[in-house]
């Protein structure tokens, strides 16, 4: 196999909130408070190849945005490394990062609010290939319309401005502004989410055709398991900032191994089962303040054994590229 | 009262909005009934009218808007034009409403017993002590876990899904005839949206609520209505059992919203999609609205077709059906 184009090694980010000035002089008097520690991102080490999508899948709360904006470079990664074509990203000196940095681009779920309203769309999809010199001011016409007409816009509306558009036409903006740039690399945080079910169906068509087109690597963050089933090549399920399982998607949807993505395949919404016995989960995902003892999801597993609750599963290899961290697989 | 009268029946129901730029017909002539115990799904996509149809059944619609023709039959009793007084006897009584998102619906300042308990002493003459076990007791049924200490807290102490939890209990505190969900999971995870779905599903098989569950997926809808009605730009377009509508669409809309999922079998495929926007409501093209985007168009459509039944208790209104036979 080839070189992976992002590796992560052991990535993690905390979010540590401060003691306030109470807090700290109640210590003083020996109270004993410590720091709030969110372990958002936990130790995730992931290959991601050229042309592939991976499609990163969780609960609200599981880390699933954090890890994508530390790839996109929009978070720094508290401990670990983030490796574009094996090169160490926050090792470099700046003006390399800048120019490896664009060939990583990121879509957002809520293009409202991701786009500038007091800006044209000229300058939205322009300002970036200008300020790295991939057109320049003469060209910018050109090069905007071939854009636009890539990801279906009519190059008559460059002149708008953002809420002049329906929102599916508004997550277009944000697509073309991200391949303006013509990045290698595209991180996609919940882009169809907010969107009807006839214009989602045009969107992730239109990431297809861009695939195709410009032979894009895709991190497909999101929650709908019926969007990545559908786009994916691998898929990664993460829960409480941990990797639980990692598999290529006709095997994990055919044969889920960690219970959790058993649970998750269960309660998937499906257009072909009707009228269904809905089940009760047990629990709901715990405060990441505060998670629970070795396997994280061990509260809410109905397989957990005593060891569960003691030592944290390592991910392993359960089959040839299928990789899951739950004890019961020994 | 016998089984077989609809609990709910809305009769060619017309809820418009006189605004400066034009009137916007939001439900254009909407029929459809609910029985005991049934969940219906009205399905549409944003703007397509299905949130203004549950709000004209409870009376909300604020002016510029107002329902211009048509019957809401409750139990027998045509809602438009009841006085507001009576409509405030109904509401959270007799027909509740689950909106989607519960952090608008709960009042932040108050604790949620005192929300809860208020609710049961506004409808009905009970001690503070009863309505709190009740209060307590529902809690309990919607699944969270020791409803004593869960009373106490605000709702920001609760998680999204806690929360929406909380509403539906709410909603059915005083056995309601009649509950209107508006996308009440819509902004929920799944696995939280299938315990979500469980709790509703029990209660409406417990109770012999009727209910009306709003939302755009159709996948939802499919594993949880009995029967499901289509709309599309104000109109409805399709009617009939979960698995006619959806193994057998009739509608050209209904058939391009059901290939445009994400299935199963299809992976990697090209989704289909529906040509063309929904049109706005203020200059809806003549004729059938969804003419411009239809693929079976013929000179026909350029009249309103009417509503055709089927043996089978289908309804829907096309010229050039997709599985005439049926």
């Amino acid at each position: 196999m080839t070189d992976p184009i992002i590796q992560l090694k052991q990535l993690s980010k905390q979010f540590i909130r401060n003691l306030d000035f109470a807090e700290k002089a109640a210590n003083l008097l020996g109270a004993g408070i410590k720091k709030q520690v969110v372990h958002a991102v936990d130790d995730v080490n992931l290959n991601i190849f050229k042309g592939e999508v991976i499609g990163l899948v969780g609960e609200s709360g599981c880390g699933k945005s954090t890890l994508g904006r530390m790839v996109a470079g929009i978070l720094k990664q508290s401990s670990g490394s983030i490796r574009y074509r094996g090169k160490d990203i926050h090792q470099l000196s700046t003006e390399e990062r800048r120019r490896v940095q664009l060939n990583i681009q990121m879509i957002f779920q809520d293009s409202m609010s991701s786009l500038n309203p007091r800006m044209r769309v000229r300058n939205i999809i322009g300002e970036g290939p200008l300020v790295h010199g991939l057109t320049s001011q003469s060209e910018m016409d050109d090069y905007l319309d071939n854009i636009m007409i890539r990801v279906g816009l009519d190059p008559e509306f460059k002149r708008r401005y953002p809420h002049q558009f329906s929102g599916g036409q508004r997550q277009r903006i944000g697509i073309a502004r991200a391949i303006a740039v013509k990045p290698e690399f595209i991180v996609c945080d919940e882009s169809v989410a907010a969107l009807d079910v006839s214009i989602q169906a045009q969107v992730l068509n239109l990431f297809m055709k861009l695939r195709e087109d410009l032979q894009l690597t895709y991190l497909f963050i999101s929650h709908d398991l019926g969007v990545v089933e559908h786009l994916s090549d691998r898929v990664v399920i993460l829960y409480l900032g941990r990797v639980v399982e990692i598999a290529p998607t006709e095997a994990l949807f055919e044969q889920p191994n960690h219970p959790y993505t058993r649970v998750l395949m269960a309660e998937v919404p499906r257009i072909n089962l009707r009228h269904r016995k809905y089940s009760p989960v047990a629990g709901e995902i715990p405060s990441p303040l505060n998670p629970p003892s070795g396997c994280h999801f061990h509260p809410r597993c109905q397989f957990a054994e005593p060891r569960c609750g003691k030592e944290k599963p390592l991910l392993k290899e359960i089959a040839s590229e299928r990789f899951s961290a739950c004890h019961l697989n020994e | 009262m016998p089984d077989s009268e609809p609990t709910l029946k809305v009769e060619k129901l017309h809820t418009s909005f006189f605004t400066k730029a034009g009137i916007v017909k939001a439900v254009n002539d909407v029929s459809f009934s609910v029985k005991r115990g049934e969940i219906l799904g009205l399905v549409g996509e944003s703007g397509s009218g299905k949130s203004i149809t549950a709000f004209s059944i409870l009376n909300l619609i604020d002016p510029p808007g107002r329902i211009t023709s048509g019957k809401i039959l409750f139990n027998g009793r045509d809602l438009v034009g009841s006085s507001e007084k009576e409509m405030q006897q109904l509401r959270g009584n007799k027909i509740a409403m689950i909106f989607q998102d519960p952090m608008m619906t709960l009042n932040p300042v108050l604790r949620i017993d005192t929300q809860m308990i208020e609710t049961i002493q506004a409808h009905e003459k009970v001690s503070h002590r009863v309505a709190y076990e009740r209060a307590r007791d529902g809690l309990g049924r919607v699944g969270i876990s020791s409803p004593e200490e869960r009373l106490k807290a605000y709702p920001h102490q609760f998680s999204g899904g806690m929360r929406q939890r909380v509403a539906i209990a709410i909603s059915f505190l005083l056995k309601p005839d009649l509950v209107l969900a508006d996308e009440p999971t819509t902004a929920l995870d799944v696995t939280i949206q299938g315990q979500i779905l469980y709790e509703v599903q029990k209660l409406c098989r417990e109770t012999g609520t009727a209910m009306v569950w709003i939302t755009h997926d159709l996948a939802v809808v499919g594993g949880l209505a009995d029967r499901v009605c289509v709309m599309y730009a104000g109109r409805i377009v399709e009617e009939g059992g979960v698995d006619e509508v959806i193994d057998t669409p009739m509608h050209p809309y209904t058939h391009g919203l059901i290939g445009s999922v994400p299935s199963q079998n299809r992976r990697g495929q090209v989704l289909y999609q529906i040509p063309g926007m929904t049109p706005s409501l203020l200059s809806l093209p003549k004729g059938c609205t969804f003419r411009p985007r239809c693929t079976q168009k013929t000179e026909q459509c350029l009249e309103v077709p009417q509503t055709l039944r089927t043996s089978s208790g289908r309804m829907m209104s096309c010229y050039n059906p997709f599985n005439q036979g049926l």
